[in-house]
């Protein structure tokens, strides 16, 4: 039998799983780091020891950090603290020169170019948090995410379209 | 006639809008401008989905595995990364191959002596190819039973373990390698690499199988099968016992990772009424399991010795090698994303694997300074 704990943990789990996947393979373009970051995330959320709120903002900020962490841990240059959404570019700077695909590059320069608040919603929406996860992670009122995504979606189109047009004239 | 601004359609499109959503459906049939707006939100979703995701995998969720590996770490506060992906999975090819070599022995033998358990060891690396189909085809049997078949019931696996779980060591030097591990075989390094601050160790551990073989049987029976587990296999525990184990990294200063684990094979420990033989062989018999998988699972000669290294024909290429002076399984994923090698040298198993961009042959050519 299965205690309660061990239940709960595993509806979370069974929500979330695909979600925290693909926030991490956003951030770092490599599946087998978000394979191995993913099971970590959940690992740390069973041995939580406080009671969590909201798991899915919890889930995704500890995601975010772990992968900052890890990126650091490869050989980045900059250390800074505090939160993925300041931090953002150096992760960009630092996977690039590891992503080999030439197409992963493209939307992650175009990322790095959106406003953070953009970034953070669209990565997430696409990951697939719920607007009520998005806006306890961003502070963002769950009202106004809609018009963030669609903000982000507008500027990112733009920013990707102009870096392959730049590659076509190359 | 009142219009929706982008953001309620925004809203729409992600299941987050509190109105009505019939509302706004029945004016967008009335309304081009609006239709028009949303079709256009719809098609940059589809767009920047696909290229945020471009190469993502997402493997199958496997709770179970976690829920395991949660249980292990909280009795280690340090918060030590498990090891990695490829010797996970390893062992849960291992483990897996156990639980169906438990569910199938049926065939009574040597009832005596009950309590003793009969010890063989894995000893030879091999592999087993399972294609997707294969992968399905079990899962499917499984999930869909009848219903109220579900896996938990058939029995309960434990982990079990003397020591704190997976502990690390900060260290600078492959020589503190060697100081955590005597037995260590360790690489030589070119200049572009560099070892990770940390090392892993991986506890003795046995991980425990009890099985019911009367929720079995009905779940055999409603799947056709004729021969039944034997009750005197109910409820009497059997074991996969893994030996220590070190995991550490290499660092390539242009980017990549290689991580190399060293450990003992595990070992198996069964009821010794049980003929493992048999056991293999009645496996072997079972409609349940793919002809691809036991075609190979027969032609691997002394089964019983050898450990299943499996890997996926679909996403996967395998290659046969000499490497260090030992034989050895190298399988590299077909978009080039990782290389892993599995050899066994001086009664230890080797998993060496590389992440990104570290090439196949510089992994070998690093795999095969081990000394």
């Amino acid at each position: 039998m299965k205690s309660k704990k061990d239940k709960e943990f595993e509806l979370i789990y069974r929500q979330y799983y695909p979600v925290v996947y693909r926030q991490l393979y956003y951030l770092l373009a490599s599946n087998s780091s978000a394979e191995d970051i993913t099971q970590e995330v959940f690992i740390k959320f069973y041995n939580s020891k406080s009671g969590i709120e909201h798991p899915g903002a919890w889930l995704s900020k500890v995601a975010a950090n772990i992968a900052l962490n890890y990126i650091r841990s490869e050989g980045s240059r900059q250390q800074r603290e505090d939160s993925i959404i300041e931090d953002f570019e150096t992760i960009m700077s630092a996977e690039e020169e590891a992503c080999k695909n030439e197409q992963l590059q493209e939307v992650r320069r175009a990322l790095a170019k959106l406003p953070a608040s953009y970034r953070t919603c669209l990565l997430l929406k696409f990951s697939g948090y719920s607007y009520d996860d998005i806006s306890n992670v961003t502070g963002i009122p769950k009202g106004n995410v809609g018009q963030m995504i669609l903000r982000g979606k507008k500027k990112f189109m733009e920013l990707y379209g102009k870096e392959e047009n730049y590659y076509e004239v190359l | 006639m009142k219009c929706y601004d982008d953001a309620a359609l925004q809203q729409v499109l992600d299941g987050s809008y509190d109105g009505d959503i019939l509302e706004i459906f029945e004016h967008m049939e009335l309304c081009p401008a609006c239709r028009k707006s949303f079709e256009q939100m719809k098609s940059d979703d589809t767009f920047i989905s696909g290229t945020l995701s471009e190469g993502l995998q997402i493997p199958p969720a496997d709770f179970e595995h976690t829920l395991m590996l949660s249980k292990i770490q909280s009795k280690n506060d340090k918060g030590a990364r498990i090891m990695n992906s490829t010797y996970r999975k390893l062992t849960a090819a291992a483990a897996g191959l156990a639980i169906v070599g438990g569910l199938f022995a049926f065939e009574p033998v040597r009832a005596v002596a009950q309590d003793l358990l009969k010890v063989f060891r894995v000893e030879n690396v091999e592999t087993i190819s399972i294609s997707e189909s294969d992968i399905y085809q079990l899962e499917r049997a499984f999930n869909e039973g009848n219903g109220s078949v579900d896996m938990q019931d058939f029995g309960k696996v434990d982990v079990v373990s003397n020591e704190e779980g997976v502990t690390s060591e900060s260290i600078s030097s492959l020589d503190e390698i060697s100081s955590l591990m005597s037995d260590a075989k360790l690489p030589q390094l070119p200049d572009s690499m560099k070892l990770d601050s940390h090392v892993y160790m991986h506890p003795e551990m046995d991980i425990r199988f009890e099985l019911d073989a009367a929720k079995i049987n009905e779940f055999l029976e409603y799947l056709g099968e004729k021969a039944l587990v034997p009750d005197a296999i109910s409820h009497k525990p059997f074991y996969v016992h893994t030996e220590k184990g070190i995991n550490y990294s290499i660092i390539k200063d242009s980017g990549g990772r290689i991580s190399i684990t060293q450990t003992k094979a595990p070992s198996l420990d069964i009821p010794s009424d049980v003929d493992e033989k048999a056991l293999i062989k009645s496996m072997l018999s079972m409609k349940l399991i793919p002809q691809d998988l036991k075609n190979q699972l027969s032609a691997i000669d002394s089964l019983t010795t050898t450990i299943p290294v499996v890997y996926n024909k679909d996403k996967e290429s395998m290659e046969k090698m000499t490497i260090s002076g030992e034989k050895a399984i190298v399988i590299s994923a077909k978009d080039g994303s990782y290389t892993n090698i599995s050899l066994q040298k001086d009664g230890y198993l080797f998993f060496i694997s590389s992440y990104d961009s570290i090439s196949k042959q510089e992994l070998v050519e690093i795999a095969n300074t081990l000394e």
